[in-house]
């Protein structure tokens, strides 16, 4: 059976998004999405350096028609900037995905709630598919769905913290109820972190730091790709219920004695 | 050549009464320009008068493939980068993608 991550109408065969940032340079940036296996890759929006223009640029080691391009609005602070920066993005003619984050502070770079609910009604409204960052908050989730994004991604922990999933029961409602994919995004550690969020029945997972801040990315962006599988199959096989005594595995009949 | 009008000349009249000095330098190819001041990018730049966004780009050795440009806050489609004359105290944002999460 095909098992596909579907946003907007679109399949997706890998339940990993990865970030680009961090990498040392844009080679390792390619071989370690590469190995993750990824077909989505956020990118952020900035301004060109006019006084030393880098010949190079990342899409040049992304080819956009290989992999999606997800831009993010990281970095802004309002509505207004996220929109702005939403709209240059689509003009680079990558389409029209976004990761929509609009930043509330510096310090846990937490998202401010009302000005994300802003942004995403102007963006649903100009036709861009919106992807939200937003808290593991149910109310939340339901309200960006109910304005029509095409996921929610709610964070495990602090983007970059590596803490894993912090309130996996406010993951659990947003999944019961949710209609869209949940897709957890920022905060995951390692590849259990992956593993568990796909197990739980989350959709997808979303990271960078995790990644390009190991001392091996090649070989982490490997063990994610393995654990995001990992805990995909173990969700679809379901686990077995939780009990405090032993049942044991060989049979009772036909012992010794 | 390319010579530089001082930018306090008055800009109406002949060569002559706009730039007194224009002889000791004219030669047959020397095209005269207004200097005109720009912000790109949160910097002030001085551009010559009457280039438009396609030369602009050339200048910086930007690839106008790779990049977004917002004149004034608005959006400036790629296809008319050619048609687009830069006026004196333009703002300019150019942008690309960068590594992000």
């Amino acid at each position: 059976m095909e098992d596909f991550l579907q946003i907007a109408g679109t399949n997706y065969r890998s339940r990993l998004i990865v970030g680009t940032g961090k990498y040392k340079d844009f080679e390792e940036t390619k071989r370690a999405i590469e190995i993750s296996g990824a077909e989505i890759v956020t990118v952020a929006v900035r301004r060109v350096n006019i006084t030393d223009p880098n010949k190079e640029n990342l899409l040049d080691y992304l080819d956009p028609k290989k992999f999606t391009i997800l831009p993010n609005t990281a970095g802004c602070y309002n509505a207004d900037d996220a929109v702005r920066t939403c709209r240059l993005a689509r003009e680079a003619g990558v389409g029209k995905l976004v990761k929509l984050e609009v930043i509330g502070d510096d310090r846990t770079l937490f998202p401010d709630i009302p000005a994300t609910l802003d942004a995403a009604k102007i963006l649903v409204k100009e036709g861009f598919t919106v992807l939200p960052y937003i808290t593991d908050d149910p109310i939340t989730a339901q309200k960006l769905e109910d304005i029509g994004c095409a996921a929610v991604m709610p964070l495990a922990a602090p983007i970059g913290s590596g803490l894993g999933i912090r309130n996996p029961y406010n993951l659990r409602i947003i999944l019961e109820h949710a209609k869209v994919p949940v897709i957890v995004d920022a905060g995951v550690g390692t590849a259990s972190d992956a593993a568990i969020a796909l197990e739980m029945g989350c959709h997808g997972v979303l990271m960078n730091t995790a990644i390009a801040s190991a001392k091996d990315p090649i070989l982490m962006a490997e063990a994610m790709r393995l654990g995001v599988e990992a805990g995909r199959k173990a969700y679809l096989a379901g686990r077995i219920p939780r009990k405090l005594y032993a049942t044991a595995s060989s049979p009772l009949d036909g012992l010794l004695n | 050549m390319r010579v530089k009008v001082p930018s306090d000349a008055n800009r109406r009249g002949t060569l002559e009464t706009v730039f007194p000095g224009y002889c000791s330098v004219a030669e047959v190819d020397t095209v005269f320009y207004f200097p005109m001041k720009l912000r790109i990018n949160g910097e002030e730049k001085e551009i010559a008068d009457g280039l438009n966004l396609t030369s602009l780009l050339e200048q910086l050795q930007i690839r106008p493939a790779r990049v977004v440009v917002e004149r004034n806050r608005e959006i400036v489609p790629r296809e008319s980068y050619g048609a687009i004359l830069l006026a004196e105290g333009d703002t300019l944002e150019i942008v690309h993608f960068v590594g992000g999460g």
